[in-house]
């Protein structure tokens, strides 16, 4: 262990298939690891994969994976020296950061200023113009209230436009205006939804786009001013702005456009002074990039980068926070082959709704290039708290047709009974022809849906 | 509807829970054969949730006292390890401590304490069983 180490012990602030994949990183590293728990995850096997455990509350997330005092709790009676927060819960909460640090524990992530800018999405659209990252056309300030001066902004940007909530994220506040008759009323509704959902009434508006694909770029920053990008993903199959397959590298997207993108996404995280590991989210569209947020926190989709670029990103998360400078530059940064990732849920096929229960049989596919990171196991028991995600597939193949054809594959061979997944939909989804060439964009999967009485 | 039985500790963690929620500081419940009484600390912040469950004609009902949060469980009188002793409402069978602060985990008006589940010094967690209390006859 080298003797500048910050920490020796990681407390992991989550759940299920990702607390697993940080406890594998730790261990790997040589690091304790603690997981925490809540009541509904108490006999899971997962969380005696690490050396210690501890319930910190009831099955209820929002008394215990978002119950502050409770980890912070956990952290001080275990010794841990630092908080992996995952992702989701309290991975991209201000307060929850600043909690760590000021209890003297490294929070694995940015630092809560970090979190805050990115997490306004006027201050982040600022910060990104400022960098020289291309943003959706539209203003960088808050929309004012005067009727007149809107519609003045949205003539001047062209209908459609979109208002969006300067707290808001995931898809959450917002509102599609497609003339000028519906302007006024769709931002009074917008800005009071965002006041009730966010806490700030605040709202900005932009062009919007109307067959863009989402495309992110991984980013990986040290604290001694170093920063690389590990490649890009396309994460358009979604539904609900939930994503359901990712790819890495996005499909025919030109390295000469997306080096430029990724050169800018470096250059703001050195000018912001972000630390850690982030993903800059653009939507595509007509050979051109916009910027719409950055995550600041691990990705569900992280792995199709790492198979890619031969990068272990959780690793790396813990090198950075214990103080190591980058081993590597963006020279040394190269990727390979192409990855897919399924978010294997546990819901109904077709109805979507989520299916809790007792996973009565399991077995994993196997092979070259196939990667399961998961928690459940048979006699595991889906528990209707929290998120369905509850496996994902990845795979790696020489380029995206191997790929594709190595995914049908495993997911043939994935055996899951005693409750409901979204494998049907899967396996059916890899057999559709304007997929397997690729390049779809974020309302394909809604429409394809459709065409099958799904959606 | 299946008819509850109010021995699984299942069904009394989830009523204990809704009770808990709902603000309502305990409920006694009887049927023929069976009785159920759960006491919740007065605040959300008490010290201990208890809860008795058995059959009515039980002379002795046990109950298992579980942590209300996390800590490090220690003794209320070392001299009393592992030992039976009478229990009153003001005495604690033991202590969740959390750097300097030491939290009494109270058995319960009129209980004994039957045994420590964990050994003093045992991180716990929250809902962790720590001792098994008995009612006085």
């Amino acid at each position: 262990m080298p003797s500048q180490q910050r920490f020796d012990k990681v407390l992991i602030a989550n759940r299920g298939e990702v607390a697993l994949r940080v406890v594998r990183a730790c261990r790997e590293m040589g690091l304790k690891t603690v997981v925490v728990y809540s009541e509904a995850d108490r006999d899971s096997a997962y969380v005696k994969s690490a050396d210690q455990s501890i319930c910190i509350g009831p099955s209820s997330a929002s008394k215990s994976y978002l119950n502050q005092s409770a980890i912070l709790l956990a952290a001080r009676l275990t010794g841990a020296g630092a908080v992996h927060p995952g992702y989701g819960f309290l991975s991209e909460n201000t307060s929850f950061s600043a909690a760590v640090e000021k209890a003297g524990m490294t929070f694995i992530g940015p630092d809560a200023s970090a979190i805050a800018t990115m997490g306004d999405k006027i201050a982040a659209k600022s910060a990104m113009m400022a960098a020289g990252v291309p943003c959706v056309p539209g203003p960088d300030t808050e929309l004012p209230s005067e009727p007149e001066a809107i519609r003045a902004i949205a003539a001047g940007i062209g209908y459609p436009v979109i208002v969006k909530a300067a707290g808001g994220g995931g898809g959450r506040g917002m509102r599609v205006v497609l003339n000028e008759a519906e302007l006024q009323e769709a931002v009074a509704l917008t800005r009071e939804e965002a006041r009730k959902a966010f806490g700030t009434p605040a709202l900005y508006m932009e062009k919007f786009l109307q067959h863009p694909r989402h495309i992110e770029i991984q980013v990986l920053c040290d604290t001694h001013g170093n920063a690389v990008w590990l490649g890009h993903r396309d994460c358009s199959m979604q539904r609900r702005h939930q994503k359901v397959v990712e790819e890495a590298p996005a499909p025919g997207i030109s390295e000469t456009l997306i080096g430029t993108v990724g050169e800018a996404c470096v250059q703001a995280c050195q000018q912001i002074g972000y630390r850690g590991v982030g993903t800059f989210e653009f939507l595509y569209e007509d050979g051109a990039f916009y910027f719409i947020e950055m995550n600041t926190r691990l990705q569900v989709e992280h792995p199709v980068t790492e198979e890619t670029s031969g990068v272990d990103i959780v690793q790396q998360q813990l090198r950075v926070a214990q103080g190591e400078t980058l081993s590597m530059t963006q020279v040394d940064v190269t990727c390979a082959g192409h990855a897919i990732e399924c978010r294997i849920n546990a819901e109904d096929p077709k109805t979507f709704m989520p299916s809790a229960g007792v996973i009565t049989a399991l077995e994993l596919p196997q092979g070259e290039g196939v990667r399961v990171d998961t928690h459940v196991e048979a006699g595991y028991k889906v528990s209707p708290y929290y998120d369905s995600l509850i496996a994902k597939l990845i795979v790696h193949g020489q380029d995206r047709a191997d790929a594709m054809q190595r995914t049908r594959s495993a997911l043939a061979s994935f055996k899951l009974e005693g409750i409901a997944t979204n494998l049907p939909l899967l396996r059916e989804l890899f057999e559709d022809a304007a997929f397997a060439k690729g390049e779809t964009d974020i309302h394909y999967l809604e429409k394809w849906l459709k065409t099958r009485g799904a959606a | 509807m299946t008819k509850p039985d109010f021995s699984d500790p299942a069904i009394i963690e989830r009523l204990t829970a809704a009770l808990e929620a709902a603000g309502v500081d305990g409920i006694e419940i009887t049927r023929p054969g069976q009785s159920l009484l759960i006491r919740l600390s007065s605040s959300a912040k008490g010290p201990a949730r208890q809860v008795r469950s058995g059959k009515t004609d039980a002379v002795d009902a046990v109950a298992i006292v579980k942590a209300p949060m996390a800590g490090e469980f220690w003794l209320s009188d070392l001299s009393r390890t592992g030992t039976p002793a009478a229990s009153t409402a003001r005495d604690a069978i033991g202590f969740l401590r959390v750097g300097p602060i030491l939290l009494p985990v109270s058995a319960g008006p009129s209980r004994r304490l039957g045994r420590h589940l964990v050994e003093p010094g045992t991180i716990v967690g929250f809902g962790d069983p720590i001792a098994e209390v008995e009612t006085e006859a």
